[in-house]
């Protein structure tokens, strides 16, 4: 039995990844034809307002673009996959140490966010749930409602104006040095992650608030209390194991989010994270950039996801029958 | 199947998101970070005008203090997109480029022409230029600076395979028509007379690299200059160390810069105030009042002849009346663009190029076009405009409040008009074809520069599609003239024809701003936005 669960369970992710190297693929090909579609020149943006429309017409040739659509989508996915990235058009450097860095930012600065943000809003869902309806309960709901509204470009700025520039505290911009230590590093990364945690904490708090009373109130929490159980114990061992679930969709979605979208805090903080060069990459339109950041980030959304629902398949039984019984 | 119209919700979310990006592009926030500048905007000054004309060879710069010890700069700056100096077009790329390199001749912030590498410079006819170079000078790799060097980067400039901005500028130069006549004297043989080509070559593209260059500046950056760059992150930092061995004594004072680049003004300015730079190169002058008096921060300032034209196609209705465009210039209020829009930072304009700044123009004396909405609207009448008139304005992001402003003053004379903002680039394909236009001109050394590109018969920007061969007459005998009072009649006649026939609405001539914290000394912002670290220092 648990053999055939587990090769079901094998069967489910390969095909869901098989599904999601088909949709990479066609984000791809949709990058091209939407590049191609939109107004503006690349040959105009390299050299300037004042080209000449020789010298746009070599910059094209320069990066072959006088080929067919298709023979240059074919050119440089041939080239992607054997990890040859090119360059980029724009800066005329390697694209993979480039972006590699940009991600590794942006990578610290969602893992950072995380840290704070995961322990901090479960707590107070939990907390919130427990005292429900109490004033512990409606002051974090009230602080919770509040912050999901409060958008990241307003709090940073007056995360800036009090902390950086009244008190000087901590730097306006989050440019971290290359010889920091982790906690140099922090304090860079402070405001930033600051100024993106309310909206996060909010929204985690209030599902993991809800799906806490839901179960609270379920028929084997009143059986558990019913048998004498400690009530530490029905919460710990009971509750919160299936309470947490739909935390860790919530929490899944917004890793992309948080790895890709922060081009407003990464302006406003200077920080070199990859929101920042995709946004560059779409404005000028540097085809080889634009693509191999949406591919990675279009990978990072799907993996977090499928991750997401592994781990919630592997811990509620139910799902785990519904995926697996559909393969078998 | 809840999972398959998961998995396509996605693909659309992930589909939109570069189009949501691109989307922005509408918006105006890149256009002052990339605002692009053509090649040779800055060319010379209003003096070296023509034939025998020789640079004063004597007025190196002469040891003043001793070298290095001047501390340690951190500048802001936008982010460049090449750094490849021939190839250069955006400020962020100048502002990286300027302190590793120098130039045969260079243009001072009083936008006079000074010798840098080149120490005199001759001609008889205007045609054929003689410069002789300065001996001594090394390059960072410890090579010799000769005339092989400037035959090979004007080679490469005007060469039609690298597709430089500055190909565009340099029309009457070709490959080869730079020669070595020995190793500290090179010949410029020119296709056509230009009176004023030592102005020319100190175009922003024309530093000079070695000879033997290999190409890629960020790992091999190699100039003449006070500085060299030690270390280059795309669109992050770059680090520069001074050079020990710079041929100009005592010079540079800094010990070393740090260039950050910053995507956005607004965090240039935070960053600013807060002391993690010291230096912006570039304040864009809408921004000039989000900077607080007091608190640390100073604003420096240089007029410049840089300004918006709103260019009216004269070929087409209703604007192939004069007087319908006259009627357009005088809905204008200059004094409040001025004042409300540039913070002071600006200079009432009279609808014609010659600016204060250059030396020609400084006593021009010309009847002011106040606004007067009584009088627009009587010229629209007698134009047979009795209800006004219905007209659509194309500009790009970073000026879209100048056309706002423009829009709002123009309506009560009863000419109404649409605004549509464009990206720039797309602006920039079609902007000649435009009926009615609003783009930014920046500043030329050459006071004959702006109106020979803007508006002689039939020139590739000519936006107005405006016709004059007195006009014409008038920029031919500028470039003939070496007298100043006379160049000063010419400049008169010719702006006043600008001003009577309104092929475009002039309203100002911006100020060049930079920013420095009250801890920087001897940075001063120069009107072609170069910059020139040479004398800076850190306290």
């Amino acid at each position: 039995m648990a053999r055939s669960a587990d090769s079901g369970l094998l069967r489910y992710f390969l095909r869901r990844l098989a599904v999601m190297l088909g949709l990479l693929v066609l984000v791809s090909v949709l990058i091209f034809a939407m590049v191609e579609i939109l107004p503006g020149d690349v040959g105009n943006l390299i050299l300037g307002q004042y080209a000449t429309a020789e010298n746009v017409d070599l910059v094209r040739q320069q990066l072959g673009l006088d080929r067919p659509l298709a023979v240059r989508y074919l050119d440089w996915m041939g080239g992607f996959l054997t990890g040859d990235w090119g360059d980029s058009w724009r800066l005329g450097t390697p694209l993979a140490p480039l972006i590699g860095r940009r991600l590794y930012n942006s990578v610290v600065l969602a893992g950072v966010a995380f840290a704070f943000v995961i322990p901090v809003s479960i707590t107070a869902g939990i907390v919130s749930a427990l005292r429900r309806d109490r004033l512990t309960d409606r002051v974090i709901n009230g602080i919770s409602v509040v912050s999901i509204t409060i958008p990241e470009f307003v709090s940073s700025m007056f995360l800036i104006l009090f902390f950086s520039l009244l008190l000087p505290w901590f730097p306006s911009s989050a440019m971290v040095p290359e010889d920091a230590g982790p906690l140099t590093t922090l304090r860079y990364l402070a405001l930033p992650v600051i100024a993106i945690s309310p909206v996060l904490i909010g929204y985690i708090a209030r599902t993991v608030r809800a799906s806490m009373i839901t179960e609270l109130g379920a028929d084997y929490t009143r059986t558990a209390y019913l048998k004498g159980l400690d009530p530490r114990t029905v919460i710990t061992k009971h509750v919160l194991r299936n309470a947490l679930l739909p935390a860790i969709t919530v929490i899944a979605n917004q890793i992309a989010w948080l790895v890709g979208g922060l081009v407003v805090i990464e302006a406003v903080f200077n920080y070199p994270g990859i929101g920042q060069l995709l946004l560059q990459a779409a404005l000028v339109q540097d085809v080889p950039m634009l693509e191999a950041i949406v591919l990675i980030l279009a990978a990072i959304l799907m993996l977090s996801n499928l991750a997401a629902d592994l781990l919630y398949t592997m811990l509620n039984p139910r799902v785990r029958a519904q995926a697996t019984g559909g393969a078998t | 199947m809840a999972a398959s119209v998961r998995q396509t919700l996605r693909l659309v979310l992930l589909a939109g998101l570069p189009l949501l990006l691109v989307l922005a592009a509408c918006a105006p926030i890149e256009d002052t970070a990339d605002e692009q500048l053509e090649a040779g905007q800055a060319t010379g000054a209003t003096e070296g005008t023509q034939g025998t004309e020789t640079g004063d060879g004597s007025e190196t710069a002469s040891a003043t203090g001793a070298a290095g010890g001047g501390g340690s700069l951190t500048y802001a700056a936008a982010p460049p997109n090449t750094i490849d100096p021939h190839m250069m077009s955006s400020l962020g790329d100048i502002h990286t480029v300027q302190p590793v390199v120098n130039y045969l001749v260079r243009l001072g912030s009083d936008l006079s022409l000074q010798p840098d590498l080149a120490t005199e410079w001759e001609s008889e006819d205007g045609q054929t230029w003689t410069f002789t170079l300065r001996e001594g000078v090394t390059f960072h790799d410890g090579s010799d600076f000769t005339a092989e060097d400037v035959v090979a980067t004007f080679d490469r400039l005007v060469d039609p395979e690298v597709a430089s901005a500055a190909a565009g500028s340099f029309t009457f130069l070709e490959k080869g028509g730079t020669t070595a006549v020995d190793d500290h004297t090179v010949q410029f043989d020119l296709t056509e007379p230009v009176g004023d080509f030592p102005a020319w070559v100190t175009a922003y593209q024309a530093a000079i690299l070695p000879s033997d260059w290999e190409g890629d500046f960020a790992t091999n950056p190699i100039g003449t200059g006070p500085f060299e760059l030690t270390e280059y992150t795309p669109r992050l930092s770059a680090r520069y160390e001074r050079n020990p061995d710079y041929w100009e004594e005592g010079l540079p004072k800094l010990d070393s810069m740090e260039a950050i680049y910053y995507e956005d003004f607004g965090a240039q300015i935070t960053a600013i105030q807060s002391g993690d730079v010291d230096l912006m190169t570039l304040l864009p002058g809408d921004l000039v009042d989000t900077v607080p008096a007091g608190g640390g921060v100073e604003v420096l300032s240089a007029p410049s002849a840089t300004h918006g034209q709103i260019t009216m196609r004269v070929d087409m209705e209703p604007w192939d009346d004069v007087r319908v465009r006259q009627a357009m210039a005088l809905t204008v209020d200059r004094e409040q663009i001025v004042e409300e829009l540039w913070g002071g930072h600006a200079t009432v304009a009279n609808d014609h190029t010659l600016a204060p700044v250059y030396e020609e123009a400084e006593a021009l004396d010309l009847d002011r076009r106040a606004q007067d909405i009584e009088r627009a609207q009587q010229l629209l009448t007698e134009a047979g405009h009795p209800d006004g008139i219905d007209v659509e304005l194309t500009t790009y992001g970073g000026i879209g409040i100048f056309a706002q402003a423009v829009a709002e003053m123009a309506a009560p004379a009863g000419i109404r008009i649409e605004i549509t903002v464009e990206p720039t680039d797309v602006y920039y394909q079609h902007w000649t074809d435009l009926p009615l236009a609003m783009e930014t001109w920046l500043h030329r050394s050459s006071i004959a520069q702006m109106p020979s590109l803007a508006f002689r018969c039939g020139a590739d920007w000519n936006v107005p599609h405006w016709c004059n061969e007195d006009f014409d007459a008038l920029i031919g005998e500028l470039n003939a003239t070496v007298d100043e009072g006379e160049r000063a009649e010419i400049a008169a006649q010719m702006a006043a024809i600008l001003h009577e026939e309104v092929p475009s609405v002039i309203a100002w001539f911006q100020d060049t701003l930079s920013a420095v914290r009250d801890n920087v000394s001897g940075y001063e912002s120069h009107p072609a936005n170069f910059v020139d670290f040479r004398t800076t220092t850190v306290e």
